[in-house]
């Protein structure tokens, strides 16, 4: 059992009439991994997820939640799983008290004292009306509504747009005590800093495929690493133009500027060469999540542009 | 299944007020008409008048009425009531679906349940529940009205012949199963269509064929209304399976049990669809469309009537189809009219075109002006999603906006029932061709006269909703009462003796019964006066208030 994925899924397709908005994707998410989901607006993210809820149908493709069928055993799965989708509406003549109350009849059970210690962190007035709500208000309700509920799957869609800094911080709290816990985390997200301090693994999506999946490491370790330096000399430059693939220089008042992006194994290499023509100053940068993303990400603009 | 109860639970909470809103507002209509009629017609003999006035096909049983009984107090109540209770309760069954399942799907809040341990399909079994209940309640209050003036709820009053089995009861069993027969109308269209909005235009689309398919069997005579005990060709709508029942005339069980039965397939199917469906989208796909904007989208004017076209157009058509029909048909008018003098001294009419002229163009006033308040509604839903506050938050001053989709409304309002007199116009007068001796009472310019006295009332109403959305942001509901008030008065209060106050009083018969009768210049002009002040005022709140 324990060796079972909480979500697998392969080779999943979606079509909305002409539409395609899943094309093949796969997605395989572990017992107690947070995931963090990735992609482009538009890459297929919260498809996957209604999916993986069981409120949309497959035009084909495999995918098991927690070893069952998303849509035969929507049931069975849901009383082990909590949701909080991106855009949150709730009952607009309820007070939001009343609305999480609704949400977890539901469930038939819930811990009040989670459920109220989150109220407090999240600093929620719970006798509003839900019309009066804003945006983040509306969402903060549906992470509490989630988060009070002791399930093995936690299923976030971009859960934080609506939050203003502090709440973030409250939310990655209480994504780090599921954790601890030992429950599973699916955590679709834009917000990259999010990712990188929660997520262990992630999975990209591009255009309805997967075009990346494993842990931050092995993500890492896959893209470039930055090397920047400045010269005073413009013959050194030259010369390492020439040898290091895909060096650039630039010069300007203050020296002529060398960057460089270099994949991992030939980091050792490139550093040395550079260094031994004696720079002004030499950074190393590791490759940041952002730019790990933005490589993915343009590669999609590029897709597009060429799709049209 | 799990969670059906619970969904049904968080609808009848969240939905309260629409849901008691139409059980309420037809008992109030059946009390008032039941308590009149009881006073005006308690003695069985004076009934006789009644009765023989309605005597088949005339326009009142096209529109309304037309399942006879009349000489008991029951069957007398339910002709009254048709006219307003046939087409309100198609609506009311309509939209309560749609605003039950679609609606809230098109909100999200379907999502944050579907994805609560419930089952697939018990967000739909949950909307039933409290549907049902609402139409069931409606038809519980109108049986309560009936019998609280002595209807007896089984069988024929003492000593009028009349069904053992009819009654009070059957009449509520006929309009709970014709309502749910349109709820179950609603939750199929909800599944088919691309969101709530062109679900409810359909589901109003399918109610206004029946209606009008129904006007026409009956004004043609061919219907249950024939008098030959025959149910003739009613049986091609829903609406004609009501009449045919006639609770206080036949008591028919086999129509009854066609509308209850229909009225379960429909509830079967829409749960069938509901298998073959994802969440958010409808059985038919959203189609791409145009990637650019023509310009004067960009301006205040274009985006209201790209906003407000689709409805108006439905409109539009649907009140042009019923000009057409009453026009085409006038000679059969006419003729019926004539048979039925003592209807006529009842009601003070001539046997001739006038009346009916009057009928059909006040009816149209009632639906444009229903379609300008629904434009107003449409506004404050903008209002209340955000998206008016991101209008405004472009180069646009309030005002200019506001006046923009005030506009259209009030244009749309008025081009519909200027639409519906030129057709009526032109149909009644080619119809009336070589007939020389109906054609003296109608006339183009009579028709034109009419149209412009109604385009008051009209446009005040809608303007009302105007003011009241302008001023507060919210739906225009007290326009849709007043509607709703002064189109009972218009259609009942001469028959129910209503006092004079309220005819006078009342925006569409505060005119006068035009062209059978002079126009109240005075009120006329009072109206466009409360119209245009109410229209500023509404203008003037807007740009000072808070837009949330
Ligand atoms: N009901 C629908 N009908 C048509 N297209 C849809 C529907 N739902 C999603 N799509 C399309 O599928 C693609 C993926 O959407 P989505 O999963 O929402 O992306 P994201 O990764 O931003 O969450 C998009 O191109 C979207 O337009
Ligand atoms: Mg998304």
């Amino acid at each position: 059992m324990t060796d079972l994925p909480i979500i697998r899924a392969e080779r999943l397709v979606k079509r909305f009439g002409r539409a395609i908005a899943l094309d093949g994707a796969d997605l395989t998410v572990e017992r107690g991994q947070v995931h963090g989901f990735l992609g482009p607006n538009g890459a297929g993210k919260s498809t996957t997820i209604r999916a993986i809820l069981g409120q949309i149908s497959l035009t084909s493709g495999e995918l098991e939640v927690l070893g069952m069928d998303p849509r035969r055993d929507a049931v069975a799965i849901h009383h082990r799983l909590a949701y909080v989708p991106g855009d949150v509406s709730l009952w607009p003549s309820l007070t939001g008290g009343q609305c999480l109350d609704l949400l977890a009849g539901f469930h038939g059970r819930e811990d009040r004292a989670r459920r109220d210690r989150l109220v407090e962190a999240f600093d929620l007035d719970l006798s509003k009306r839900a019309r009066t709500y804003s945006k983040g208000n509306r969402q903060k309700v549906a992470l509490v509504a989630a988060l009070a509920l002791d399930v093995d799957l936690y299923v976030f869609d971009e859960p934080t747009s609506g939050l203003d800094p502090l709440m973030e911080v409250t939310f990655q709290q209480a994504v780090r005590e599921l954790a601890d816990r030992g429950a599973t985390v699916l955590l679709s997200s834009h917000i990259l800093d999010e990712v990188e301090s929660l997520c262990s693994h992630v999975t990209i999506l591009r255009s309805g495929r997967t075009i990346s999946a494993g842990s931050l490491e092995d993500l890492r370790r896959a893209t470039t690493t930055t090397i920047s330096a400045t010269f005073a000399d413009e013959e050194a430059v030259r010369a390492l133009v020439e040898r290091i693939d895909g060096a650039e220089a630039v010069a300007d008042a203050s020296g002529i500027h060398l960057t460089a992006k270099v994949e991992r194994e030939r980091v050792a290499a490139a550093v040395g060469a550079v260094a031994a023509a004696d720079p002004l100053s030499l950074v190393v940068r590791p490759p940041s999540l952002d730019e790990l993303f933005l490589e993915h990400y343009a590669g999609a603009a590029a897709d597009d542009g060429a799709a049209r | 299944m799990t969670g059906t109860l619970r969904c049904a639970l968080a609808l009848a909470r969240s939905g309260r007020m629409r849901l008691l809103a139409w059980p309420l507002a037809m008992a109030a209509l059946a009390v008032m008409t039941a308590v009149s009629i009881d006073e005006f017609y308690a003695e069985p003999a004076s009934r006789a008048a009644y009765a023989a006035a309605l005597e088949m096909a005339d326009v009142m049983t096209a529109l309304g009425g037309a399942s006879g009984g009349l000489a008991q107090l029951g069957g007398m109540i339910a002709n009254e009531l048709a006219i307003m209770v046939l087409p309100a309760v198609a609506i009311a069954g309509v939209m309560l679906a749609v605003a039950s399942t679609r609606a809230e799907e098109d909100a999200g809040r379907t999502e944050l349940v579907t994805a609560r341990p419930v089952a697939h399909r018990a967000p739909l079994l949950g909307a039933f529940a409290p549907v049902t209940a609402s139409l069931l309640l409606l038809a519980a209050l109108v049986v309560g009205a009936m019998t609280l003036v002595g209807v007896p709820l089984i069988g024929a009053e003492d000593g009028i012949a009349g069904p053992a089995d009819g009654g009070a009861l059957g009449y509520g069993l006929a309009l709970a199963a014709y309502g749910l027969l349109f709820s179950g109308v609603g939750f199929v269209v909800a599944e088919l269509a691309r969101d709530a909005r062109s679900a409810r235009m359909t589901g109003l689309a399918v109610v206004a064929l029946a209606y009008l398919v129904r006007v026409g069997v009956n004004g043609a005579g061919r219907g249950v209304t024939a008098g030959d005990d025959a149910v003739g060709l009613s049986w091609i709508t829903p609406v004609g399976w009501f009449d045919a029942v006639a609770p206080f005339a036949h008591m028919r069980w086999a129509p009854l049990l066609v509308l209850a039965a229909a009225a379960l397939g429909l509830h079967l199917l829409a749960v069938v669809l509901r298998g073959r469906r994802d969440l958010g989208a409808g059985l038919i796909a959203a189609r791409p469309g145009p990637v650019s904007a023509p310009r004067r989208l960009g301006t205040p004017l274009g985006l209201a009537w790209r906003l407000a076209r689709g409805s108006l157009l439905g409109w539009l058509l649907g009140v042009v189809a019923l000009a057409a029909l009453m026009g085409s048909q006038l000679p059969a008018w006419i003729g019926a009219l004539q048979q039925s003098e003592a209807m006529l001294e009842l009601m003070g009419m001539e046997a001739d075109a006038s009346a009916v002229t009057n009928m059909t163009m006040a009816f149209s006033a009632l639906l444009a002006a229903s379609a300008g308040i629904g434009r107003i509604g449409a506004l404050a839903e903008e209002e209340d999603s955000e998206r008016l506050a991101l209008t405004l938050s472009r180069p646009v001053g309030r005002v200019r906006l506001w006046s923009a989709s005030v506009g259209v409304a009030l244009a749309g309002a008025a081009g519909i029932l200027i639409a519906a007199g030129l057709v009526y116009a032109a149909t009644g007068w080619g119809a009336l061709q070589g007939d020389a001796g109906k054609l003296d009472a109608f006339s183009v310019p009579d028709t034109i006269l009419a149209t412009a006295v109604l385009l008051a009332p009209t446009l005040l109403l809608v303007a009302l909703a105007a003011a009241w959305t302008g001023a507060t942001g919210g739906s225009p509901w007290p326009a849709w009462a007043l509607l709703g008030a002064s189109a009972a008065i218009l259609f009942l209060g001469p028959g129910l003796d209503l006092p004079d106050v309220l005819i006078d009083t009342a925006p569409l018969s505060a005119v006068g019964t035009v062209p059978v009768d002079d126009p109240v210049w005075g009120a006329v002009a009072l109206e466009a006066v409360l119209a245009a002040a109410a229209v500023v005022l509404g203008a003037l709140r807007f740009a000072r208030r808070d837009v949330p």
